[in-house]
């Protein structure tokens, strides 16, 4: 063990010794850490971030007595540099800052340790943000152990796994050895026990240019290994290296014959770019290492001559759009209800025979089973093949080059609301379904962004409000019913913009300024092992994070539903919806809703049971009613007059811009609950709560203005 | 000559950026620094300009490739010159 890994095993406590992977995006870091890791794997927040990191198992499968059976293995956010420019680059940035260094010096007024030919910098300051890999070394890691520690006290395990790695993999594309070895450098000057993956190898090999590990080994002075991890190739020799370094018989100390000083910028005026010695040190180990080639151009570009003009780059793109978005309806549907359908009708089967049998049928507690648990599990449960197709086509689409390329053509258009072109995706499938638009975040680079467009999709009006809309038009607009729906999605539109600008001029305010600069990575033939391993390994996420909230929220709404509130009942009777705790709360909040004319209380239950699941609006207020619901949404019959009846009556007359404030309402007011366990799977308690209220204060305004001048003509 | 008007196909080496330096080490960090040489491969829309360099090919905005200063190393006419 090297006496880094023996200063942070302190920090560690007995934990298993942790192992990062450090490499700049696109390199197959991911593809790597599931081969490494299987199924023994979680995703994890980094502290106060929506900055989501991935923490597994790793067996070593080592004979060595020396060596840990198991380490953990962590997937850090990919970064080009460790002077981070975004929240994703500055949570590995402080993920490999050994932060058991004791604090010497303040990060305000560090002095530079070797400053060789640069003295007049000494004293300098680094902005609080940037990790200084040299002078900032001492102070940087010192206000990094600060911010863990403070992490850890206040949300225990989550954050344990950044504060300093024992031994950080870095990986080397073959493509692209610059900037690699630059971040390799970084990692060297901040004493990051180190060694070297090389990756991309086959694409790098077919363009002529050939990694010599040896050579690269003896100019680095740590171990490189090739791996190939979409062919699922090189983890036992990336094992084997692993446990022979943490066992001592290797030195994971990179060779670095430099006294170097990289700083941030902000206190740094008078820096020369063209002499940074570590950009020098990256040169001549490219030199020595036979990796330069002069730039040539490859199949990609070939591609791009035409995936890259605007005339055939947009309507591919739309074409591309198209296709997800079927993907997520036409395919889903089926799948869905196929899935939900055999969970509470199969199972439900099985469970109603099992109470049979010892006795328990009939009463509260099945009732608890069926309608609660179970009608939760199914909806999970339809969700599954939804969340897969989606996975599956973002991992296409990323892994064969193609988002980057995507993001290219239409970043003129999302810049205008502050965003990257990738998050038209997201939100073009938020009008299928918003759950998995709130998943496809994920192909965004910058955490402030993901957070942005996963707030902005839920307004996209999904195919379940769809119902609502369908019914409510059929009933007050009948002539003109698709006209109104249209209507409805025009709107919806709109507030996805008006979102986003006001997003934009406010909490995310410094979003989007960035000029654009684009890594396009080579095309590649999508491999289907890793494909095929990634899609399970996030709807598993899906399922055991988001499904936990979903099936608890059922339950809640199964409490509301079943528990009586005048005599005569019992729990688990069927009790009308007017006598159910859901009719008592509705009826107290009825009023809230007097200003945009629908204070009514089968309205009013309506959208507490569209909380659950859109589609199950209608079917409430039917039932609030005492009739059944349409099988088509817009043949409404009797109901029609009663809903009418009653929106006349709680609008003074103005039941058409009631109607039309209730469905506002309905576009805006809280996405689904599943939605809701999805945000706060990816981006945490305190922003999806603060989301939730915003579009319910954003929708009751709409109601009541669109409803104070409708009532007015 | 400016990267955002450098012909197809150029190969080209950087001298200096106009840029800010926050930017200009990020450019830097991927490989388009001073002394470098860089191959002019497309023009998108709004006039961005795709470059390979340092192994990686990099979209640049008009802006940012406006801020980057080159010389010709030699006018090389590969095939996506003559497709201009």
């Amino acid at each position: 063990m090297t006496s880094l890994s023996t200063e942070t095993g302190t920090a560690a406590g007995t934990g298993p010794q942790r192992v990062m992977l450090v490499g700049n995006p696109n390199v197959g870091k991911s593809t790597l850490f599931n081969l490494l890791t299987g199924a023994r794997q979680k995703t994890m927040n980094a502290p106060r971030t929506t900055v989501a990191f991935e923490s597994g198992r790793w067996r070593l499968r080592s004979t060595d007595p020396a060596a840990p059976a198991t380490v953990r293995l962590i997937d850090l956010p990919g970064t080009y540099s460790l002077l981070a420019q975004s929240p994703d680059e500055q949570v590995t940035a402080e993920a490999v800052s050994p932060a058991a260094i004791p604090a010497t010096s303040s990060s305000g007024s560090s002095a530079s340790l070797g400053a060789t030919g640069r003295a007049k910098n000494q004293g300098h300051k680094h902005s609080s943000a940037t990790a200084c890999p040299h002078c900032g070394a001492k102070s940087a890691a010192a206000k990094d152990g600060h911010l863990v520690g403070a992490g850890r006290a206040e949300s225990g395990r989550e954050t344990d796994g950044l504060s300093g790695p024992d031994l950080a993999i870095a990986m080397l594309d073959a493509n692209a050895p610059a900037s690699s070895l630059y971040l390799i450098g970084q990692l060297a000057l901040l004493g990051v026990p180190l060694i070297v993956a090389v990756t991309m190898a086959d694409v790098a090999r077919s363009r002529g240019v050939l990694v010599d590990t040896a050579q690269l080994r003896d100019v680095l002075g740590v171990p490189v290994v090739e791996v190939d991890p979409r062919r699922g190739k090189g983890g036992e020799r990336l094992a084997e290296t692993v446990a022979a370094v943490l066992a001592g018989k290797i030195s994971p100390r990179v060779k670095l014959p430099l006294e170097a000083e990289i700083c941030g910028l902000d206190d740094k005026p008078d820096l020369d770019l063209a002499s940074d010695p570590l950009f020098d040190w990256v040169a001549e180990t490219i030199a020595a290492a036979s990796l330069d080639r002069p730039p040539t151009p490859a199949g990609s570009d070939k591609v791009d001559r035409w995936l890259l003009k605007w005339w055939i780059g947009t309507p591919v793109f739309l074409a591309i759009l198209w296709l997800v978005f079927e993907a997520t309806t036409v395919l889903a549907g089926p799948l869905q209800e196929a899935f939900e359908g055999f969970v509470v009708n199969v199972m439900g089967g099985w469970v109603q025979a099992g109470l049979n049998l010892i006795g328990w049928d009939g009463g509260w507690f099945e009732s608890l089973l069926q309608d609660g648990l179970l009608a939760g599990v199914g909806i999970v449960a339809g969700f599954v093949p939804l969340m897969a197709i989606i996975f599956l086509a973002i991992a296409l689409l990323e892994d064969s080059g193609y988002m980057a390329r995507a993001a290219l053509v239409s970043d003129r258009l999302m810049r205008l609301i502050g965003l990257d072109g990738r998050a038209v995706l997201p939100l073009v499938i938020g009008f299928g379904c918003n759950i998995p638009a709130v998943a496809a975040t994920k192909t965004l680079p910058d955490a402030r962004q993901r957070l942005m467009t996963g707030l902005m999709a839920p307004y996209a009006s999904c195919t379940a409000r769809l119902v609502i809309f369908l019914f409510i038009a059929s009933v007050f607009f009948p002539e003109h019913a698709g006209s109104v729906v249209f209507g409805m999605y025009l709107i919806s539109a709109g507030l996805i913009v008006l979102v986003g600008l006001v997003l934009h001029k406010t909490a995310f305010r410094s979003v989007g300024d960035q000029p654009l600069i684009l890594v396009l990575p080579p095309y590649q033939v999508p491999r289907l092992m890793p494909l095929f391993r990634s899609v399970v390994l996030r709807c598993r996420n899906f399922v055991l994070r988001a499904g936990q909230v979903i099936v608890v929220l059922s339950i809640v709404v199964w409490g509301l539903l079943s528990i009586p509130v005048t005599a005569g009942y019992t729990v688990g009777d069927e009790i009308p919806a007017q006598d159910s705790l859901l009719g008592a709360v509705a009826e107290g909040i009825a009023p809230v809703f007097a200003p945009a004319g629908f204070d009514d209380w089968h309205v009013t239950a309506s959208l507490m049971t569209g909380f659950v699941a859109k589609e199950a609006a209608v079917g409430t207020m039917a039932t609030s009613f005492g009739m059944e619901e349409p099988e088509d949404p817009t043949q409404v019959g009797d109901l029609s007059s009663k809903v009418r009846a009653a929106l006349d009556a709680s609008s003074g007359g103005h039941g058409n811009a009631a109607a039309w404030a209730y469905m506002l309402f309905c576009l805006g007011y809280a996405p689904c609950m599943a939605t809701v366990a999805e945000q706060r799977r990816v981006f945490g308690l305190k922003p999806t709560a603060a989301a939730l209220g915003l579009s319910l204060a954003i929708s009751w305004l709409l109601a009541v203005v669109v409803f104070q001048l409708g009532a007015l003509l | 000559m400016r990267l955002s008007e450098a012909p197809l196909g150029a190969k080209l080496r950087v001298e200096r950026s106009s840029l800010d330096k926050q930017l200009a080490l990020r450019l830097c960090e991927l490989g388009l620094r001073p002394g470098c040489e860089v191959c002019v491969m497309q023009r998108t829309v709004f006039g961005g300009t795709v470059v390979v360099c340092g192994g990686h090919r990099l979209a640049l905005d008009k802006a940012t490739a406006a801020g980057v200063l080159t010389r010709p190393v030699s006018t090389v006419l590969e095939p996506a010159a003559t497709a201009a």
